[in-house]
């Protein structure tokens, strides 16, 4: 295991520029994606995990800026390429499969000429065996073939996602960034899609940064799951300890707001209040005015992400590795 | 296609009813050409004649829906009947001289305003705060402020009075008479140029800021910024994924425009005594001219019409949303 990661984030630090001052929306993340992992981060909206995503592909649109940190994708930080060398690397590299698949095709352009353009682009293809791969793609993702010359919005929400996904391999990246790829769908045909792509990734072999706020979803797909709040990691964890065994008071919260399919009923409590106002965080502990367990010491520092097992980590001062119960049902938070 | 035809039968019909506004609404207007001719001629001439005159034009006392139909008839057939302040020219005559030179001077001033602005509104946006972006907007619109007819005569005072550059009026010298010679077009271009420059200036913001406005849009959806994801050239991103859209919107103001060229730019033809539509326009309301008056709202209504169907077809083929 101590291979080198295919994406490693260091200290990813991302600012909005506003006429008030900077409001830190990305503050110092770290993780790691290893080859054939699927990594998950969730949080609340507007707590920074697509910002993340998007700064680490360097996608943002001012006013939102990186203001520090390394994107390094196989020791190369994406964050120092020229505009030419990141050009070629886009894609080829790193894909992306955008949140809503309604907006992220082009309505003027085919299916089959967005994603052959790709091709064009990358393999200095010619258009006919462009176009004779993009067919293979398709049917990759289970579309025939002859929808090659539909426009977007001949196409169903579900096929439109496939093809999203269909352009993402073109190139047979080793890692994809899926945003919220199935949000937009129905339920049964975001299980659909999940599955393929859970197919696909078998087949091909890809890692995958999966973004997400639906946490049931995160658990059945990922290996390795961090919880964003306020633009800062809480926890990160594998996706089964962090699920059995959350630490963070946030986390637990999270875990309290869904419903659960199987197993006992319990009520749902959710976290109250609301995130905190980015253009003034609140001192200490992001999370403190919100959290039931939060003390005077909350409020002193901003409390760092701690090694509390076995790629355990946690961000709160209540909780240190000594503290760490052996068993769950015991837990005891009062100091 | 069916589209298209369906589109065409509409414009087919909303022509049948303009040319039936333009048969009435200009008789229910106070005042009638019968008086007006015989007014101009003070009294001196004698009934027999004034009554031939009468029918040469079409002046009868018959009921209106007697009229209505044969100026229907006469339409089909070309027939505009004959202008009285021009008399005895055909107004179809009359129209089409000024015609062609309405098309030359507003058509080309258009076309080239809406191309430039539009390049340019595509390139501000792209590099949205960049030197271009800072520049063109702003001194187009403050160029376009400018009260229109000033502009103008500025531009004739300086580029054409002081500089002597240019001709100072008329679309081709008086030396000269109509005929496909090359030195012939060069004088046309060369009076049209002034006339030219002062739409384009004058126009050319508009274009500039819709677009500009309408790409900055475009260029924050999703599919531009997976356009650039998937690393393709800034070029195809920027013309494919982005102006290709954000062109849509305007392509509807340049049918429009078109369509308002047959009109004239009454002020440019005064400033530049340029023979177009809008100065014959302007004259034919001020003599009473019934025949030439209905012979250009005709040419101005079909020309609109003409431009929705282009703006249509356009449309069909830049935006496969409207394809059935």
């Amino acid at each position: 295991m101590t291979q080198e990661p295919l994406l490693s984030v260091k200290n990813l630090t991302v600012e909005y520029v506003t006429p008030r001052g900077n409001v830190r929306a990305v503050d110092n993340v770290s993780f790691e994606i290893g080859r054939g992992e699927v990594f998950g981060l969730a949080g609340e909206s507007g707590s920074g995990k697509s910002t993340a995503a998007m700064a680490a592909m360097r996608l943002l649109q001012p006013p939102a800026i990186i203001t520090g940190g390394e994107v390094l994708f196989e020791g190369q930080d994406i964050l120092a390429m020229t505009d030419e060398e990141l050009r070629f690397f886009r894609w080829k590299k790193i894909a992306l499969v955008f949140q809503s698949a309604m907006n992220a095709l082009n309505p003027v352009l085919t299916v089959g000429e967005q994603i052959a353009d790709v091709l064009r682009t990358h393999e200095g293809m010619a258009p006919a065996p462009a176009l004779e791969r993009a067919s293979e793609l398709l049917q990759l993702v289970g579309i025939e073939p002859s929808r090659l010359k539909s426009f977007p919005h001949q196409l169903s929400g579900g096929m439109r996602q496939r093809v999203v996904i269909a352009i993402a391999l073109a190139l047979k990246p080793p890692l994809l960034f899926m945003d919220e790829p199935t949000t937009a769908l129905d339920v049964v045909v975001q299980k659909e899609i999940l599955q393929q792509i859970a197919e696909l990734k078998d087949q091909l072999g890809f890692s995958i940064l999966f973004i997400t706020h639906d946490l049931s979803l995160m658990l059945e797909f990922c290996d390795k799951v961090g919880i964003l709040y306020a633009g800062r990691l809480a926890e990160i964890a594998p996706a089964k300890q962090l699920f059995g065994d959350p630490q963070h008071p946030y986390t637990r919260g999270l875990m309290h707001s869904f419903p659960e399919l199987h197993g006992s009923r319990h009520r749902m409590e959710g976290i109250p209040g609301s995130p905190p106002d980015m253009r003034q965080p609140p001192k200490g502990c992001r999370f403190h005015p919100r959290c039931k367990e939060a003390g005077p010491e909350c409020e002193l520092h901003l409390p760092r992400l701690v090694e509390l097992g076995a790629n355990h980590y946690g961000a709160c001062v209540k909780v240190t590795p000594s503290q760490i119960p052996k068993n769950p049902q015991q837990k005891e938070y009062r100091s | 296609m069916k589209f298209l035809l369906r589109r065409l039968g509409f414009y087919v019909l909303a022509a049948w009813v303009s040319l039936t506004l333009n048969f009435f609404i200009p008789r229910l207007a106070p005042g009638d050409p019968a008086s007006a001719l015989q007014a101009t001629f003070q009294g001196k001439l004698d009934p027999a004649a004034l009554e031939a005159m009468k029918s040469a034009f079409g002046l009868t006392d018959e009921p209106l829906y007697r009229q209505y139909f044969k100026y229907l008839g006469n339409l089909f057939q070309g027939d505009l009947g004959i202008s009285i302040a021009h008399f005895p020219a055909p107004v179809t005559e009359v129209i089409s001289e000024a015609l062609l030179w309405t098309l030359l001077l507003a058509g080309v001033s258009v076309v080239i305003s809406f191309s430039v602005g539009t390049i340019l509104g595509i390139l501000s946006a792209w590099r949205r705060g960049g030197w271009l972006d800072s520049i063109a907007p702003a001194s187009f619109i403050f160029l376009g402020a400018f009260p229109y007819f000033w502009l103008a005569m500025l531009l004739l005072f300086v580029l054409g009075f002081l500089g002597g550059w240019f001709p100072l009026r008329h679309a081709y010298s008086d030396t000269l008479s109509p005929a496909l010679t090359l030195e012939f077009l060069l004088d046309a271009i060369h009076h049209a140029f002034l006339p030219a420059l002062s739409i384009v200036i004058a126009s050319l913001g508009g274009w500039l800021l819709s677009m500009r406005n309408t790409m900055i849009g475009v260029i924050s959806e999703d599919y531009v910024t997976m356009a650039q994801a998937k690393g393709l050239s800034s070029r195809r991103v920027m013309l494919n994924y982005a102006a290709r859209n954000a062109l849509l919107p305007n392509i509807t103001g340049f049918g429009m425009a078109l369509g308002f060229v047959l009109s004239g730019s009454l002020l440019t033809e005064i400033v530049f005594s340029y023979p177009g539509q809008g100065y014959l326009l302007f004259e034919a309301v001020k003599s009473m001219d019934y025949p030439l008056m209905q012979g250009l709202f005709l040419a101005i209504t079909v020309a609109v019409l003409a431009a929705n169907w282009f703006v249509d077809i356009a449309y069909v083929f830049l935006d496969p949303r409207t394809r059935r």
